[in-house]
């Protein structure tokens, strides 16, 4: 396991990573590009969000009765339905029905609510062996990491960090940097894991309440492997992720896969309703879904941040973020990491635990701008930094209100806003701040450790204004 | 764990948000292509996912297949219950013909190391994106189309539509999913390496399909 670390290390020990900072820039840059090339007409991309967004609030607004309708619908449809309120509650739900099964292997297809619920670990602990086998999750995996991006999870690393991890471990294969013979060679050694394997796990993209249907988008295959392949299958779902009708997925499908990797469809698109029926040649004889909670009830409840439960994890928001790009994942410290992770995170695990996660913002925008689903990031984030120092601590809705509230900071700030309203006071200040610039200090802390220190100018922008000439009012 | 139910459920309905349900106003998108349009764009979007497409009347079938899959080096062919008597018997000799007869589990090793390539049927196509559409049946089960080296599919040119919604729609699927429904747009990929492409990863290396006019 990785060192726990401060965030500020962690920042530290990201910025100066060279290596780290040229396969992100250049991952980011490609998945910008690949994105802005599926939408070319502004209009029509606006209507796309629109409707987007319209059905994705429909399900967070209608949230318990769609859940009871899907839990219906699946148990018709013969596959059993699990609550967990917690993440712990969701393990040992997975694990009584390995245990009940006798199941000893497990593979897994790629889902961000197993790494949020940390499965592997979990399962790992109590013997049985949990295999990923998403190509990327597979690769970091074997390196002993996390992903470092909920779409692209090896993104963090490059072919020749990969090949080295992957001939560590299979020192059979000759060593190649080839990106499709590393393919192959993984193919080959998942190929016998699937067939073997007495269960298969994945997540799910979108659950539909009116079919009992689950639905996973994905490119390689391993998906459908692990999904048709092993006797039993278990998916693991947010309960945020239900939408109403079919006909809501194609809208939904369409600009998920297109925020996401910029494409227009990716090569799979699994719609699951039942495990094996009668007559039928494959296909698990079971199957189970665990609806997790782990905080998105308790988001659901305020009004003003229960938008945060429309995300479709397309990683957009992620992809464009500056932040983001210049630290990568790993930094953030979190499962969800990014715009929607700084939003997410400290309203699941409270303010006093991640509140500072919401530093590693610059307010530019760019993630509301290109969210498929409309959710309002820089908002939510500017709502999230306002609750941690002024917020009210008796109302329980987001933990640790008030809690990142430091005295000095608040008096600065209050100095500041003294300052600031009264004309008078201002101009002795900004006379007093333009004459005596030279007693300004020449390291401003942590500020100038990566900046250039600013200096008051010599004129107050007044002063400069009236030289040119410019009328007082 | 009914307890989880209860508590999760009864603190969603606590938010008393007024919020009604908003009518989404889709307009239905609609490209009135023709037949020989729709051939085209699914074939020009099947392509640019590295999927191979050829357009042949029904008849031109199997000397396409006697054609070409030994040029391929395909040996073995794993075809559906539902065409294989329509096809078995006039396929070239030499390519054996697998049949998906017994359940999965009698045969694993078998499909997933000695079988080359597989023929399925489709319940449709999606221009628009260019996507196959097969609903699996106890004739064509699922691993057909998933675990082969190299899946070919059989498109009927009148099954095309113009988009996901369209067939949904016109299908009624709402009405009886099947067990499973899927979408398939090119050979297994992958850009998990450094955003390289490569393909064949988990499912198919290949996907052709063969668009069949009447």
């Amino acid at each position: 396991m990785q060192e726990i670390k401060s965030l500020e290390n962690r920042i530290d020990e990201a910025l100066n990573n060279e290596q780290l900072h040229a396969n992100f820039r250049s991952a980011m840059s490609y998945l910008m590009e690949k994105r802005r090339d599926q939408f070319p007409d502004e209009k029509q991309l606006n209507n796309e969000r629109e409707v987007a967004s319209t059905i994705r609030s429909n399900s967070v607004t209608q949230l318990p009765e769609l859940l009871i309708k899907l839990e219906e619908n699946l148990e018709k449809n013969n596959i059993k339905v699990h609550w967990a309120e917690t993440d712990l509650e969701a393990n040992n739900i997975v694990y009584q029905i390995l245990k009940d099964a006798n199941a000893k292997t497990v593979v897994k297809g790629k889902s961000m609510v197993t790494e949020e619920i940390e499965l592997n670990e979990f399962l790992d602990n109590k013997g049985i062996e949990i295999l990923e086998t998403d190509l990327g999750e597979f690769l970091v995996q074997l390196a002993n990491e996390k992903p470092s991006h909920i779409v692209m999870p090896a993104i963090h690393k490059n072919r020749k960090e990969i090949s080295k991890a992957f001939f560590d471990h299979f020192p059979e294969f000759p060593y190649t940097e080839d990106v499709d013979l590393i393919t192959q060679q993984v193919r080959k050694i998942l190929r016998d894991r699937f067939r073997q394997a007495d269960v298969g796990i994945s997540g799910v993209n979108f659950a539909v309440a009116e079919t009992g249907t689950l639905c996973l988008v994905e490119n390689e295959g391993n998906g459908r492997m692990c999904t048709t392949v092993p006797p039993i299958h278990i998916a693991v779902t947010g309960i945020e992720k239900v939408v109403e009708k079919l006909s809501d997925i194609p809208p939904l499908l369409d600009i998920l896969t297109k925020s996401a990797t910029g494409q227009e469809i990716t090569t799979y698109f699994n719609m699951i309703s039942s495990p094996r029926r009668e007559g039928e040649k494959d296909g698990p004889k079971s199957m189970h879904l665990v609806l997790l909670d782990n905080g998105r009830s308790k988001i659901h409840q305020n009004n003003d941040m229960q938008e945060t439960l429309k995300c479709i994890r397309c990683g957009s928001c992620i992809n464009h973020c500056p932040v983001y790009t210049q630290l990568g994942g790993h930094a953030y410290g979190t499962v969800y990491p990014g715009p929607i992770g700084i939003t997410l995170e400290p309203q699941k695990q409270g303010i006093a635990e991640l509140g500072e996660l919401t530093s590693l913002c610059t307010m530019c925008g760019a993630c509301g701008e290109v969210c498929p689903v409309h959710i309002p990031l820089p908002k939510l984030i500017n709502k999230l930094r306002s609750e941690a120092v002024e917020g009210n601590n008796t109302n329980d809705l987001i933990e640790g209100a008030r809690s990142k509230r430091k005295p000095l900071e608040s008096f600065a700030w209050q100095t500041w806003k003294q300052v600031y309203s009264n004309p008078f006071i201002y101009s002795i200040f900004s006379k007093i701040a333009t004459k005596l610039n030279f007693i300004s200090p020449k390291k401003l802390g942590k500020w100038s450790k990566y900046r250039t220190t600013p200096r008051p100018s010599k004129h107050s922008l007044k002063e400069l204004a009236n030289q040119a000439g410019f009328d007082n009012e | 764990m009914n307890n989880s139910r209860e508590i999760i459920l009864e603190r969603l309905k606590n938010n008393t948000n007024e919020t009604s349900h908003i009518k989404v106003n889709v307009a239905k998108k609609t490209y009135h292509w023709s037949k020989e349009e729709m051939i085209a764009k699914l074939s020009e979007k099947l392509q640019s996912a590295r999927a191979e497409t050829f357009v042949l009347s029904d008849a031109e079938l199997i000397d396409w297949l006697n054609d070409e899959l030994p040029k391929r080096g395909i040996g073995n062919i794993l075809i559906g219950t539902s065409i294989e008597k329509q096809i078995s018997q006039y396929i070239n000799n030499e390519i054996e013909v697998i049949k998906y007869k017994d359940s999965y589990e009698s045969w694993s090793e078998k499909l997933f190391n000695e079988t080359d390539a597989s023929i399925t049927t489709t319940i449709g196509a999606i221009a628009e994106s260019g996507s196959i559409v097969l609903h699996p049946t106890p004739h064509e089960p699922r691993l057909m189309s998933l675990v082969p080296n190299i899946h070919i599919a059989l498109v009927y040119e009148d099954t095309i539509y113009e988009t996901f919604d369209q067939i949904i729609s016109t299908q009624h699927w709402s009405e009886n999913m099947p067990t499973n429904a899927l979408l398939i747009s090119g050979p297994s990929k992958t850009a998990d390496i450094e955003q390289v492409l490569a393909y064949g990863v988990h499912g198919p290396k290949e996907l052709i399909v063969l668009i069949l006019t009447s």
